[in-house]
């Protein structure tokens, strides 16, 4: 178990990148507040130690992710829809940007790696340890996510 | 485009409210599960305890009920000891000849009170056979707790009081400690003590394979100064003779044999 000076120093260490991975795939905040509270209450009860910052980071990233997944195809989600996202389905926050706004409309599987690799800088093998897949299915996630985001902001490409 | 998409995300940050939030949560249930594991742990301790004390509990009663504060022995042909137990049942039945263990298998003694057990013995086929065979019934209680000892041979003599050829005895542990080592049950040791005050010349295997009523007769020989004060030599021994008197005497390397059917004959042994 973390002690609670740890917890509280992961918190404010890697809070954004938390709210950040809910933002890419979650609509509403007491979801993401579920996710925080599922993401850093595991943390808490981390009994093995972290090897370096870089591993702590991974493995927060990695938990949020599966939390989020694990939330979306959740029983009770499944069949119900808040009102509040009931209205903003498919439809990301307003006053984002227009590559932002390109990226949340991707499929989830696309905004993980565009995500990982242009945001947190992350190459396709640590990505492919992230997630749990294949190198190759990496890449071609992220080849097909980029021949997406050109289509959809009108031939701009990401640059690698 | 890159740099775009990274000062958008960068725009997106957790608000003080919800780190706030989750910190009380992550602290309020890392509170409950320190309280559950403080709760589990005393739980364990006093579930820990709890054995501890049913198996002290289990021991001590165990060496409470095993222990033997009395014991009986019947001595006839058959010797039977009963071993009474500080809540007067009977916690084991050993024979000390072949008849005893075959009378001690026979009969279902085991936690029972001690006046059935006995009632028991009087009453079996056996000891019957051999009272009214003109037999000599000793019953010895080793008084290992006195006071209980000295019920249960209040509780004997009260039982064998209309019985001629029945006798009881109490003895200390002290005075029969020997006795098992050396094949004895302590009612033949007994006797067998009595004979030693007379002449040491009778082995306690001599003894152990005597009846009750030839050793009392030996005894009552011994006493009165007709029996020799030297075992028996020679091809002798104890047979089966006709009784004391009518046959060639003691010496002269013929041995002693007490018979059944006579008296006080005593004859030579074959």
């Amino acid at each position: 178990m973390q002690s609670e000076q740890d917890v509280n120093r992961a918190i404010e260490q890697y809070a954004d990148t938390v709210k950040r991975i809910c933002v890419l795939h979650l609509k509403n905040d007491a979801d993401t507040e579920d996710i925080f509270q599922t993401v850093f209450l595991k943390y808490a009860l981390r009994s093995a130690p972290f090897e370096s910052p870089e591993q702590e980071k991974a493995w927060l990233i990695r938990v949020t992710i599966n939390a989020c997944k694990d939330l979306l195809k959740s029983f009770f989600r499944s069949r119900v829809v808040s009102l509040e996202e009931a209205g903003e389905h498919g439809v990301p926050p307003s006053g984002t940007s227009d590559v932002l706004e390109a990226v949340l409309r991707l499929p989830e599987k696309y905004r993980q790696v565009i995500y990982l690799h242009y945001y947190e800088g992350y190459t396709a093998p640590e990505i492919g340890r992230i997630l749990g897949r294949n190198v190759n299915t990496v890449y071609t996630l992220m080849t097909r996510a980029r021949q997406m985001l050109r289509q959809a902001l009108g031939g701009e490409e990401l640059a690698e | 485009m890159q740099s775009e998409l990274r000062e958008a995300l960068d725009l997106v940050r957790a608000d003080e409210a919800l780190k706030r939030s989750t910190r009380q949560f992550v602290y309020g249930e890392l509170e409950k599960r320190r309280g559950v594991r403080r709760g589990r742990t005393v739980r364990r301790a006093l579930c820990a305890a709890c054995a501890c004390l049913a198996l002290g509990l289990f021991a001590a009663g165990h060496h409470l009920y095993f222990t033997p504060t009395s014991v009986i022995s019947m001595d006839i042909n058959p010797s039977i000891e009963l071993s009474v137990n500080r809540f007067d049942r009977i916690i084991d039945v050993s024979g000390y000849n072949e008849d005893g263990t075959q009378l001690a298998e026979t009969l279902n003694l085991l936690h029972q009170d001690y006046e059935q057990a006995v009632e028991q013995v009087l009453g079996s086929e056996t000891v019957q056979t051999c009272l009214a065979g003109d037999e000599f019934l000793a019953i010895t209680v080793v008084e290992i707790d006195p006071q209980q000892g000295d019920d249960i041979l209040q509780y004997i003599a009260g039982c064998t009081a209309g019985q001629a050829n029945t006798r009881c005895y109490g003895v200390t542990p002290e005075d029969v400690e020997q006795a098992h080592s050396l094949g004895l049950s302590y009612g033949k040791y007994r006797a067998y003590l009595d004979v030693l005050a007379y002449t040491d010349q009778y082995s306690p295997q001599q003894i152990a394979a005597m009846t009750m009523r030839q050793i009392r007769e030996l005894l009552q020989a011994l006493s009165s100064g007709e029996a020799p004060s030297s075992a028996p030599t020679g091809g002798g021994g104890y047979g089966n003779g006709n009784g004391y008197g009518a046959g060639n005497g003691y010496g002269g390397g013929s041995g002693y044999g007490y018979g059944r059917g006579g008296a006080k004959n005593r004859g030579a042994a074959s």
